[in-house]
């Protein structure tokens, strides 16, 4: 019981008096500084504030608050002028090309007019521009697409018929008399009546045709088939669906034989 | 004007002067976990080099001396799963032996702090940790409570609990 207790605290003692290692402090601060010094690359200014208590944070807020406002009011007066020059350089070359290019009735090309040398007045006056403000070939390419910009744009000449398109134009417009007169409506009715009329008159002459023609030579089917040659005969104003050989024969001349869809 | 001027003495933050006040209390907070001086040294060196870091915060932070123990405490945890500190228990345990003490004695005295050593390292981990702080003699129940994350009387406990422990195992290996 004694021997445990005893080993306890006297482990318990080393633990507590233990002395830090000699010259401790210094290795941490020297160690701090080179840690600080690689990492922000502002060792003088870390060391100022580990060495002098009496340095504020605050101040140092205060110094990087003024740096920030500085460069901020740098890089606008940076971009003002930049916009200014910009806008000047512009309206410089807007009085080169607007001389330059009188507005002829010549058919060109926007592409055509790009690829065309500038007039050697305007060359020069920009030249002259870019070795007073060093701009270089930069201010020549921009006069040139600005010039490409303003040239004055025709549309296309027509192109050409093809073969194709001539032949297709030959058979939309013929001009066919007959067709010319359809588009009358008077010629039309008279047309129409006259048709009505043939057909009537077609229709009126065949019953009696057929039937003195059936009574003369009576066909080898209607021999073959009395029952159905009798129904046709009982019905005399209608017409038959299918001419006999007989009517073939005696209608050669008539190419055209109308049907029962043809009546109605 | 009165509250402004408290500000103003509040971020002073002189770190040589943090580093010379707590330097060795946090040396013996890493060195009772760690039982080395080298791998406290390089504890500490880390404390400050986190007081560096977060030196913009360092305002909102109520009690330094228990927020830089709480550091070192955690590094020192940490570094402890990296390394072993039973390698460093016997030469310890050696140094704490007296040099007069004769040779076979002072064998038998090591052996004896060695086996008290392992028996610490034995014990469970919210004791354990109670028993080492109670080491650092600067540390009373309520820093040690706020750097374990418990009540003060949980850690009044766990400690009586540890030491307990401890003894019934040193006496029952003795027995044996």
């Amino acid at each position: 019981m004694k021997n445990a207790d005893e080993g306890i605290e006297r482990v318990l003692a080393a633990l507590r008096e233990a002395e830090a290692p000699e010259g401790m402090e210094q290795r941490i601060l020297q160690s701090m500084q080179k840690r600080a010094s690689a990492r922000r690359g502002w060792n003088p200014l870390i060391m100022f504030i580990i060495r002098m208590p009496s340095l504020r944070i605050r101040r140092q807020s205060w110094a990087i608050a003024v740096t920030a406002v500085a460069i901020v009011s740098l890089a606008a007066c940076f971009t003002v002028f930049q916009g200014h020059r910009m806008e000047h350089d512009f309206a410089d070359s807007k009085k080169q090309i607007a001389p330059a290019n009188p507005p002829a009735p010549k058919v060109q090309t926007a592409a055509a007019s790009a690829l065309q040398p500038l007039p050697a007045r305007s060359v020069a006056h920009s030249r002259d521009k870019t070795n007073t403000r060093k701009a270089g070939a930069g201010s020549n390419a921009d006069s040139v697409a600005l010039h490409a910009m303003l040239a004055v744009s025709y549309p296309a000449p027509p192109m050409p018929l093809t073969e194709q398109e001539k032949l297709l134009l030959r058979i939309a417009h013929r001009r066919d008399p007959v067709e010319l007169a359809m588009l009358e409506p008077l010629l039309r009715s008279v047309q129409d009546a006259e048709e009505k009329a043939e057909f009537q008159k077609f229709f009126r002459q065949s019953p009696t045709k057929q039937s003195a023609a059936e009574q003369l030579v009576p066909s080898t089917a209607e021999q073959a088939m009395p029952g159905q040659f009798m129904t046709e005969q009982t019905a005399p104003g209608q017409p038959t669906t299918e001419p006999t050989t007989e009517q073939l024969t005696t209608d050669q001349p008539k190419s055209v034989q109308p049907t029962t869809g043809d009546i109605e | 004007m009165v509250l402004s001027s408290m500000e103003g003495a509040r971020s002073e933050i002189d770190l040589a002067a943090l580093v010379a006040t707590y330097s060795a209390l946090l040396f013996r907070v890493a060195y009772s976990v760690l039982r080395s001086r080298a791998e406290a040294e390089d504890v500490v060196q880390d404390v400050f080099v986190r007081v560096l870091e977060h030196r913009r915060s360092l305002l909102t932070v109520r009690d330094m001396r228990v927020w830089l123990i709480r550091i070192a405490w955690n590094l020192a945890l940490d570094r402890r799963r990296r390394i072993r500190p039973e390698q460093f228990d016997e030469s310890f345990a050696e140094s704490l032996v007296a040099s007069s003490v004769p040779a076979d004695e002072a064998i038998d005295e090591a052996q004896r702090l060695k086996a008290v050593l392992d028996e610490l390292e034995r014990l469970p981990k919210a004791e354990r940790h109670v028993l080492l702080l109670s080491a650092v003699e600067e540390l009373g129940t309520a820093e040690m409570a706020e750097v374990v994350g418990r009540s003060e009387s949980a850690v009044r406990a766990l400690l009586f609990r540890a030491r307990t422990r401890l003894r019934e195992r040193l006496e029952r290996g003795g027995a044996e």
